[in-house]
């Protein structure tokens, strides 16, 4: 099924090959510039100019949905959804910048910042941010990768004392801290479509709390390269 | 003065009401927290190995419930000390262990042999989980499950002789081998003669009396040294010799995650021989991250010379895993602190079974 639908937007995305060849002609012929796959740029950051990509991604606990475009000199923005069993969001926006891009190494850094909540027994709700690292070494058809991260949420909250004498609203603001690991293998289909699969430990609430990591699985389309 | 929280955490509307948690899960949600996730439970084998020999164990310590019959104060603080994301679907993930079933399945993985559920009536506190409720999940596997029965006090003034009866009639069940109090939760002196009927009824039917110690941390409860602190007991346990009193949790200090009435705990017991220990809930990974108050705790009581009065207990069953994983944490502060398997035999089965007088399971 998934590969059926691989297939069929890859069919949609590769341009259409002519039905006849064009004529031969004198012109110099333009080699393009080397371009790197989707998959890499999607899981490594930092794209080059005009190139774009878009990751959907499922798993337990995390879903999420990623869009980047490079704008040049290796820098992206970037645009990310991300859910945890549909109780817990993220939305934000962010930046990505590739400072090391060799053939086979990848580095780059992301920075977003945005706003979370979570609708379960203890809500939660606040602006959030995060730094990231990504690192990847492409090979062929492989881009064995490695996402760190830390996350954190501002969460206000209000307690009301109510007195004879009036009422007392106090405010309290409480920092949620969420380090982050992933480690993953993203798979080149086509210049335009890849997939990975990574397993995810995303320590939410660290050091209190205990968290159970996670895996997912992620398809990653694109376009401009 | 009534203080009311919009949640911890967000611009949520709930209002969490009245100070008032509640619930049979409680107490333990306020011992603090030892999360881990079990995935054994293959192996029914049951005991564990302590150098080189098979011990059974018993856990005299667990809380059945139910989700919706728990104020929402009290879920909040469970869902909040789940593993993430289990913590997402607290109601879900609670449902899975505080059933008979689910307790029993705990029990699996941890490979204890049989436990003890408690009744509570704290109202004003940590909740209800009923007499009934209890006999009813003990009813599910008799040779395993037993129950300490309670009673509400917060209308002792008027009804106590009908609140002893109650007591008396849970009791005449054979599933019913002692009684549970916690007078933190229960709001009443240790020292408060009005309450010692309770202990001539467990005189009287020679069923244990298992006694909260120490502080909690759960907003409502009475933190002052006469709910806590068990040297306020000794009149009782003076007047009622016939009495067995079991000292919950070894007087430990939540709040401050400090030993608290430890030395209390370890003199009553020296001076009076119907005091036991339980040293559940102090030794979690919320209460002692590194385990050294549980060791600590452990070492005196060997140095004192009262083995054969400790009755393990791990207050669970908190969140998957927890039972499992606080029994591991118990056997590593006991070898730490030199405990042979003889003695780990005695804290984990054998004076069990001596004061509660209960074959062990087959
Ligand atoms: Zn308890």
């Amino acid at each position: 099924m998934l590969t059926a639908a691989v297939f069929a937007l890859q069919a949609a995305l590769e341009p259409a090959t002519p039905i006849d060849p064009p004529a031969p002609t004198s012109q110099v012929e333009i080699l393009p510039l080397r371009t790197d796959p989707v998959v890499l740029d999607q899981l490594a950051g930092g794209p080059a100019k005009g190139a774009w990509g878009v990751s959907v991604q499922a798993g337990y606990p995390w879903f999420s949905l990623r869009a980047l475009v490079g704008v040049g000199h290796r820098l992206a923005p970037l645009l990310e959804v991300e859910s945890a069993l549909g109780r817990r969001f993220s939305f934000s926006a962010g930046l990505s910048l590739a400072w090391v891009d060799r053939p086979h190494v990848r580095l780059s850094g992301e920075v977003l910042l945005g706003w979370m909540l979570q609708e379960a027994e203890l809500s939660k709700r606040g602006p959030s941010g995060e730094l990231r690292l990504r690192l990847a070494f492409p090979v062929r058809w492989a881009v064995p990768y490695l996402v760190l991260g830390t996350r954190h949420a501002l969460l206000p909250s209000r307690t009301q004392i109510i007195r004879e004498a009036g009422t007392e609203t106090q405010w309290s603001v409480r920092h949620e801290w969420t380090p982050w690991g992933s480690v993953g293998l993203g798979i080149r289909i086509s210049q335009r479509i890849g997939l990975d699969v990574a397993a995810d430990y995303g320590w939410v609430d660290a050091p209190a709390s205990v968290a159970i990591p996670g895996v997912h699985l992620a398809f990653h389309f694109g376009g401009g390269r | 003065m009534k203080v009311f929280t919009w949640v911890c955490d967000g611009f949520n509307r709930h209002r969490s009401g009245f100070r008032t948690i509640s619930t049979a899960l409680w107490l333990t949600w306020v011992c603090g927290t030892g999360l881990s996730l079990s995935l054994s439970g293959c192996d029914t084998a049951k005991g564990i190995d302590y150098d080189g020999r098979r011990i059974l164990v018993v856990d005299m310590h667990l809380h059945p419930g139910e989700w919706d019959a728990i104020p929402e104060d009290t879920r909040k603080f469970i869902g909040s000390r789940f593993p993430f994301p289990l913590s997402l679907n607290p109601k879900t993930t609670a449902e899975g262990i505080l059933s008979a079933e689910g307790i029993l399945s705990e029990l699996d993985k941890a490979r204890v042999s049989q436990a003890v559920l408690f009744a509570v009536y704290a109202p004003r506190t940590v909740g209800i989980a009923t007499n009934e409720r209890v006999i009813a999940d003990t009813a599910t596997a008799p040779d395993r499950l037993f129950g300490l029965a309670s009673l509400r006090i917060d209308n002792f003034r008027t009804e106590k002789d009908a609140e002893l009866q109650r007591l008396r009639t849970a009791l005449a069940n054979p599933s019913m081998i002692g009684i549970k109090l916690a007078h933190a939760h229960q709001h009443f002196r240790m020292d408060d003669p009005t309450y010692f009927g309770i202990y001539q009824v467990s005189s009287d039917l020679k069923k244990p009396v298992y006694l909260h110690t120490g502080s909690s941390p759960f907003p409502g409860t009475s933190s002052e040294a006469p709910y806590t602190d068990p040297t306020y007991l000794e009149p009782a346990v003076k007047a009622y010799p016939g009495a067995i009193f079991i000292l919950g949790h070894l007087g430990y200090d939540f709040t401050d995650q400090q030993s608290g009435s430890l030395e209390a705990c370890i003199r009553l017991a020296k001076t009076y021989s119907n005091v036991y220990l339980e040293p559940s809930a102090l030794g979690s990974k919320g209460s002692d991250p590194t385990g050294e108050n549980l060791k600590t705790a452990m070492q005196k009581i060997r140095d004192a010379g009262l083995v054969d009065r400790v009755i393990y207990g791990s207050d669970g069953p908190q969140s998957p895993g927890f039972v499992k994983d606080y029994l591991s944490r118990t056997v590593t502060a006991m070898k730490a602190s030199g405990y042979t398997a003889d003695e780990a035999q005695s804290v984990f089965s054998g004076n069990f079974a001596r004061v509660f007088r209960v074959a062990p399971a087959k």
